[in-house]
């Protein structure tokens, strides 16, 4: 199964770029907790031992999927899909609750988060599903594979996860079928909710886009879908936000006026904006940032690890991370155009999708040009849920790069 | 499949990278000192490190105010959730706090005890300050020497007050770095602004036993003649040292709010017209400008008549027209005779020598608030107050000044300046300041001062002080009882008199001056009666107890 050929055309970049961001985050996961422990007396390193053993068993995982034909995952795909789905049914149940959320499942001595790991298996089961109806892939069927995790994520509740997986699936429909009708399928609900806040303009919008399609002659049932979802979304929009949680509700208005009380909403967005000022170009040195190290930003260790990145490393530092990760990204999906299969292909979009998602989120927010969205930073954040999928994920991206053979048309 | 996915996903990647990367350059490299601002605002903290203010102690080394570390429990009520644990600690039940703010006291001063047994629980949210509350380990003894500090810890009264600048502690700044919460500290980069000093420690002259007899036979004495007040002043006539002076009542430093504030502050510095024991310095005047002599005669008159005033004695004349001598005229204290010494020294020279013996100016001893007296200057004496200053009316004193004023006496003439103060002294020992006795002038020659003396003895072998005698010492002194002046000093009032006793002892190698004031007694006024036994048992005592050589046979 290991031949030493097909190593050598697996991407490099794609080796090493992960493993250069994953000392990066030992090393941030270092700054942010080393003080608090002591200060509590307990390990000083306790923090980075546990990435470390994440790493090893990702890298372990990740060197397995990479030599394992990619190809065995698409015969598994509907299993994962159902075993993904008694996890997150598990969690809501038996989860151990942290931070008034239901995330965790205990696994003989391990932990691990299912809403993590069920990025992936969304992946490979849409891949899966798209491979399997190619030209005639159906909105309805997408929607409904990743619908059902997305409830139950959204149920524990975790909206960064829940959003996560919005975007793979909406990724994935866009790179297996990028045709007008698909984008105005995915983009126009948007400008629906954007619209509703004012119903004469909602209207007016809503009769303007079945203008639109009418008079492009499309398919009278994707007609009636679009219009049907851009009403439906309209209308649910404000039934939605009184769902939501009062903290969510608090981050996306935060999001929209962060200067407006420094002690309340958007309190965690000006702090971390001030550690990335205050690291300037040079950053204040390693452990020598002060907003890092007096905790004035949240969740450094993860969902803000970018914040401290910048702070204690500067702007240096701060753009050697989005160089990484554009590089990386770039890679993924010239692997992922270049797959010898339409289900490679597909598997490597998603999970590239989903970093590039995760970047994008993580980086936007630590930086103050999105809302506050806790989902961490690929590779960098402390968590070993994470840690491992995205190296595993890298292994199966290697799997696809390493069994590439142009596809001619 | 076709192949143009991959040029529009880069365009979308390198758009966010490029939005992402001039969004940093702005906030990190444009704006940055803006946010370096921001930071160090936020973070910055300054912290007072407080030493302690310095200690007063006794002459004979006695702890009369120090300063004890208290300990207050507060919390973060925004962190802090675990109340049945603290209570436990705290062996009280501690009811939860709900409230927005950063910080809440729990218990304020408590239990060093308690206050470790919190800091080793660690809790989440709890803190523990130290702070310092001035304590006065004597209670009353010498609190209007000592008064008080305020809730500062600066001082409002007494010593406490005229010498803050040297007791009190300088603070130091330390410049620090802090989490929102204020409580966790960047130690690494704290830096120093400013050292901290400590208060200097205080000497005082006064001498705690001797302190302590005087206070408690005022009290007695006070309680005895129910009077409104007793006061006395213990002075070493060689170094001016102050080895008690005291009032009763007096107040509790330590609870100082619940007395009158009019007890706060020593009658010793406060002004009141002498009465007789002031003839003894119209007598050293006349003495030492040599208008009259020891054997000069004056004469027994019931009443002599000055300026239109007639004077009268306090006691009848038993041979009314009869020649008294100087002595005898001192001894029994009259009156008539004191105008007539007055009257041939005149009020120009009288006025003069009155300002020589420290009347009128302040002693500057050391206590806040002293006052100089009233001393008019002679062109604005009225007619009769040659007359009646001659036996100590119309004219205000301070205890301070008659003690100092008598001690030339004792000192051939010599005026030394009064002090409450020894040294000042850092806890250390790096730093010391004496005060070494201080000669202000003269009073009198001290051929002068002899006679005087021997006149003054005579007082209390033959005349009005016999009850201040004391066993094994020869004393001179005087006697005064004088007439209290009506509130808004229109005239005098009927039945209320300031009763006194000066002296100096033993006579032969004098070593120290002691005045004794009783005002306002009931039952008897004299203040040979009110002030001398008080006098005889705090002087007899303090001799003994400085060990000083006796000079005199007990009577037989």
């Amino acid at each position: 199964m290991i031949n030493p050929r097909m190593f050598k055309i697996s991407d490099s970049l794609i080796w090493i770029i992960p493993i250069v961001l994953v000392l990066i985050g030992l090393l941030l996961i270092t700054s942010t907790t080393y003080n608090a422990e002591l200060k509590g007396d307990r390990d000083p390193f306790s923090y980075v031992k546990r990435q470390a053993v994440s790493c090893i068993i990702g890298l372990a995982g990740m060197v397995y999927f990479a030599f394992v034909d990619y190809k065995k995952l698409r015969s598994i795909a509907p299993f994962l899909y159902i075993l993904m789905l008694i996890m997150l049914v598990l969690v809501l149940f038996m989860g151990r609750a942290t931070a008034g959320a239901q995330r965790w499942l205990m696994l003989g001595p391990l932990s691990f988060q299912p809403s993590e790991v069920a990025k992936l298996l969304l992946i490979i089961s849409l891949a899966a599903y798209f491979n399997s109806r190619k030209d005639k892939i159906g909105m309805f069927r997408a929607l409904v594979i990743a619908g059902i995790p997305f409830l139950l994520i959204f149920k524990q509740p975790d909206l960064g996860t829940g959003l996560v997986l919005i975007a793979i699936s909406l990724g994935m429909l866009i790179w297996g079928k990028a045709s007008p009708v698909l984008l105005t399928m995915i983009f126009s609900p948007l400008a629906s909710i954007y619209f509703s806040q004012n119903l004469y303009l909602w209207i007016t919008y809503i009769i303007l886009l079945w203008g639109v399609l009418y008079f492009s002659r499309v398919k009278l049932m994707d007609m009636f879908f679009i219009l049907g979802i851009n009403i439906g979304v309209g209308v649910a929009l404000p039934i939605l936000w009184g769902l939501l949680k009062p903290y969510q509700q608090m981050r996306i208005l935060s999001f929209l006026n962060p200067t407006a009380d420094p002690h309340g909403i958007g309190y965690h967005t000006l702090q971390s904006k001030i550690a990335v000022g205050a690291g300037g170009l040079f950053g204040s040195g390693f452990m020598q940032g002060t907003q890092t190290q007096l905790q004035f930003v949240p969740i450094q260790n993860s969902d803000f690890i970018f914040s401290a990145i910048a702070e204690e490393f500067g702007f240096i530092g701060s753009t050697t991370v989005v160089a990484l990760f554009t590089i990386l990204l770039w890679r993924i999906f010239s692997i992922a155009e270049n797959a010898y299969d339409y289900f490679g292909s597909m598997l490597v979009a998603g999970i590239g999708v989903m970093m590039f998602f995760h970047f994008i989120v993580s980086v936007g927010m630590n930086i103050g040009v999105l809302p506050v969205v806790g989902i961490p930073l690929p590779f960098v954040s402390f968590g070993g849920t994470s840690l491992v999928e995205n190296l595993v994920a890298i292994g199966i991206i290697q799997s696809v790069a390493m069994r590439r053979q142009k596809l001619i048309f | 499949m076709d192949k143009n996915r991959l040029i529009p996903t880069m365009v979308f990647l390198i758009v966010a990278m490029l939005i992402f990367i001039l969004t940093l350059v702005y906030i990190q490299i444009f704006r940055y000192e803006f946010y370096q601002k921001k930071a160090e605002a936020q973070q910055r903290r300054f912290i007072k490190i407080a030493t302690d203010r310095g200690d007063i102690y006794s002459g004979d080394g006695q702890i009369l105010a120090t300063s004890l570390t208290s300990f207050s429990v507060y919390v973060n009520p925004r962190i802090f959730k675990d109340y049945e644990a603290l209570s436990a600690l705290m062996g009280e039940t501690i009811k939860p706090l709900i409230s927005k703010k950063y910080f809440a006291w729990i218990r304020r001063k408590v239990d060093r005890g308690i206050a470790d047994k919190i800091k080793k629980a660690k809790l989440d949210g709890v803190g523990i300050v130290m702070e310092k509350k001035r304590v006065y380990p004597n209670s009353h003894l010498a609190s209007q020497v000592l008064g008080f500090t305020g809730i500062d810890n600066t001082g409002l009264a007494g010593l406490e007050l005229s010498l803050d600048n040297y007791l009190r502690a300088k603070a130091g700044w330390v410049k620090t770095y802090a989490d929102p919460v204020g409580v966790e500290f960047l130690s690494a980069k704290s830096q120093k602004l400013d050292l901290e000093e400590e208060g200097l420690n205080v000497v005082l002259t006064i001498d705690h036993r001797i302190q302590y007899a005087v206070e408690r036979e005022l009290a007695l004495a006070v309680k005895k003649f129910r009077a409104k007040s007793g006061t006395a002043i213990i002075m070493d006539v060689e170094s001016g040292e102050i080895l008690a002076l005291a009032s009763k009542p007096d107040f509790d430093p330590n609870h100082y709010g619940r007395f009158n504030k009019k007890l706060w502050n020593s009658p010793a510095c406060a002004i009141f017209e002498p009465g007789s024991t002031f003839k003894a310095i119209t007598v050293a005047a006349a003495l030492d400008e040599g208008v009259v002599d020891l054997d000069t005669k004056l004469k027994a008159q019931e009443t002599i008549t000055v300026g239109g005033k007639v004077i009268g004695n306090a006691h009848e004349i038993k041979w009314p027209g009869a020649e008294t001598s100087l002595s005898f005229m001192i001894e029994q204290s009259i009156n008539t005779g004191s105008v007539q010494v007055a009257l041939k020294l005149g009020k120009e020279k009288f006025h003069k020598i009155i300002k020589r013996f420290g009347f009128g100016t302040k002693t500057g001893f050391g206590l806040p608030g002293e006052s100089r007296g009233i001393v008019n200057p002679p062109d604005k004496w009225y007619k009769p107050d040659i007359a009646m200053i001659s036996f100590g009316q119309s004219i205000a004193v301070t205890p301070i000044q008659l003690v100092v004023a008598f001690s030339s006496f004792a000192r051939g003439g010599k005026i030394v300046k009064p002090q409450i103060v020894k040294r000042l002294e850092s806890r250390d020992g790096s730093f010391v300041r004496s005060y070494p006795p201080k000669i202000l002038g003269r009073s009198v020659s001290a051929e002068t001062a002899k006679k005087v003396m021997q006149l003054l003895q005579n007082v209390v072998v033959y005349g009005s002080g016999k009850p201040a005698a004391v066993k094994y010492y020869k004393v001179a002194g005087k006697t005064g009882t004088a007439q209290k002046v009506r509130p808004g000093r229109l005239g005098y009032m009927k039945d209320h008199y300031i009763s006194s006793f000066i002296g100096i002892a033993p006579v032969d190698n004098p070593k120290i001056c002691a005045l004794v004031i009783i005002d306002d007694p009931r039952g008897t006024i004299w203040g040979a009666t009110t002030a001398g036994p008080v006098f005889k048992r705090v002087v007899s005592e303090t001799l003994r107890y400085l060990n000083i050589k006796p000079d005199a046979l007990p009577e037989s």
